[in-house]
């Protein structure tokens, strides 16, 4: 069994005095895919958020509990650090309005690479993983925003890639996409795990059930079962998950 | 019923659009025929070239040479809007990506309070403030066409500021989180991805700035010196708004001397659609670029 890279202790959040996460214990196992499932509202993308300290830009929340990343407080971390180390791709894609090349050296550039060699090596190698260089490979001057939804989401992802993250966070990545495209970021992120730590919240159980290797279900705020994805869907332990499971079923 | 209610707020909107275009017309028309008699008498070379404007007697004939106040009239201007765009573009800069949203808000208002001082007080405190500066330096007179450039600055300004705040704080909540996300601290941010994203937006007010800067009369009269002079850094000049401003009263109706002042308005108006056309194609050849 893989150990821990995240873990996350007597962990909650609340925004403006609301609690809306409380009493999360878990552990995000290094070289998975894991799943966060649960009812829309019920702090997914909160505890998401709260991996990489993205809360943090939202001046009304508080957070308690601890979170350690390899065991070490990611609060007595740097937040550049922290986040260099764990990437993050959200909902819509959001390429920055510049070439596909340049939304692809923006974080290496700021780490400190500068060899025109070194950087096209690194764009070349993460538009290859992410299946997108043979449809740019030509045109990688033209500006990321006239890229369709798909490729602009699996830029996001390979921008992402580029800080050599340990942990890639996705928040419904591919609920802005369609069938073909979402097949594609599935396999791609199949692919990815072998490398990265991933965690992904979706809405869709399919999904969640072809690609995660561990399942975590939130209700209300709560951590209310976690299991490997088989055991999860095969053997809910609680009514909660039961119900959740089979109501997106029926 | 939609439909009727979308057809006559068609009519309306294309009979003001109208009344609009009509409007221009009809100025661009008026001054065109009153600079005619100027034109024919002394020529439109010698109106643009010349370097003598003495409507009352040059050797043994009124003169009407106004390229000297055309010069400084391009002169201020260009100071002022480039004054203008490092100090305004950096402020926006720093008000977008640095400053929290509570700084921001409580800051912008009295940014903005300050395009609505009259220009009369801008030439006041110009007079007070930059040419008594000069002077204190130790130049014989302080009028000048770089206090000219100052005075406009400052008073184009605020308009820079907010207008490019506007676009900077668009990119920076569309982006922001992204950008931090990936690791890089908020000044990298702004200067890879806000600033470049802006461009466009810094050239649309850099255009309207230029617009305001050229045609802004009274503070620039203030203190500019007016004089026919070569326009240099620190000599007087006289803008053609100011000019147009000093002799219009003075010019007897129909005189070959009030129809030279409008040939004088004609070129600034010329002048103006020249440059909005040149930041229109910057514009343009940026689109196809990509850059945004
Ligand atoms: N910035 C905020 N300020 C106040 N409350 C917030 C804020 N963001 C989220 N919330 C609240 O926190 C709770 C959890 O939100 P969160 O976005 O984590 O839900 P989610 O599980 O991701 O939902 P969805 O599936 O719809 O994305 C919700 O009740 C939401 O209203
Ligand atoms: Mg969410």
């Amino acid at each position: 069994m893989s150990d821990a890279i995240i873990k996350l202790h007597d962990f909650g959040v609340a925004y403006d005095q609301k609690t809306v996460l409380s009493g999360v214990n878990t552990s995000i196992r290094s070289g998975r895919i894991t799943a966060i499932i649960g009812p829309s509202g019920c702090g997914k993308s909160t505890m998401l958020k709260a991996m990489n300290r993205m809360l943090e830009t939202q001046k009304d929340a508080a957070v308690f509990g601890s979170v350690l990343l390899n065991g070490v407080d990611i609060h007595t971390m740097e937040a550049e650090q922290l986040r260099r180390k764990v990437g993050m791709v959200f909902q819509t894609p959001t390429p920055f309005p510049m070439s596909v090349y340049k939304n692809m050296t923006y974080a290496p550039q700021y780490y400190g690479v500068t060899g025109k060699q070194e950087l096209s090596r690194i764009v070349r190698e993460n538009l290859e993983v992410t299946g997108l260089w043979e449809e740019v490979k030509d045109d990688l001057n033209k500006s990321a925003l006239k890229l369709s939804g798909g490729q602009q989401q699996r830029l996001c992802i390979a921008r992402a890639l580029t800080a050599q993250p340990e942990v890639l966070l996705l928040d419904e990545p591919c609920s802005a996409l369609d069938v073909k495209s979402t097949q594609v970021i599935e396999e791609l992120l199949l692919k990815l795990k072998e490398t990265y730590t991933i965690v992904i919240v979706t809405h869709n159980l399919f999904q969640a059930r072809r690609i995660a290797d561990d399942c975590i279900f939130m209700l209300n705020g709560e951590l209310w079962e976690q299991n490997t994805t088989e055991e999860l869907f095969a053997n809910p332990q609680k009514k909660e998950t039961r119900d959740y499971l089979q109501g997106v079923y029926a | 019923m939609r439909k009727t209610e979308d057809r006559i707020f068609h009519a309306l909107m294309g009979l003001f659009s109208l009344i609009t275009v009509l409007l221009l017309a009809f100025l661009i028309f008026f001054i065109f025929r009153e600079s005619q008699t100027a034109i024919r008498e002394v020529g439109l070379a010698e109106l643009l070239t010349g370097d003598q404007w003495r409507p009352l007697i040059y050797k043994d004939a009124p003169s009407y040479g106004m390229r000297n106040m055309i010069l400084s009239t391009l002169y201020v201007a260009a100071l002022a809007v480039l004054f203008a765009l490092v100090i305004g573009v950096g402020t926006a800069l720093c008000l977008a990506c640095a400053a929290t949203d509570r700084q921001r808000t409580l800051v912008m208002p009295y940014i903005d309070l300050l395009a609505s001082i009259p220009s009369v007080i801008y030439g006041f405190i110009g007079l007070y403030i930059v040419v008594k500066f000069f002077e204190k330096l130790g130049r014989a007179t302080g009028e000048s066409i770089l206090a000219g450039g100052i005075v406009l600055s400052v008073m184009i300004l605020p308009y820079m500021i907010s207008s490019c705040c506007d676009t900077m704080v668009r990119i920076r909540s569309r982006y922001g989180d992204a950008s931090a996300a990936m690791g890089v601290s908020k000044w990298y941010m702004a200067g890879q991805m806000v600033l470049p994203a802006s461009v466009r937006g810094i050239l649309i007010s850099m255009a309207l700035a230029t617009g305001r800067a050229m045609g802004e009369t009274m503070a620039v009269m203030m203190v500019m010196g007016n004089s026919i002079a070569f326009p240099k850094l620190l000599g007087k000049g006289e803008t053609i708004s100011a000019l147009i401003a000093m002799e219009m009263g003075i010019a007897e109706v129909g005189s070959t001397h009030y129809s030279a002042l409008y040939t004088a308005g004609l070129v600034l108006m010329v002048l103006l659609f020249a440059i909005n056309i040149v930041f229109e194609l910057l514009k343009k050849r940026l689109a196809k670029e990509g850059a945004v």
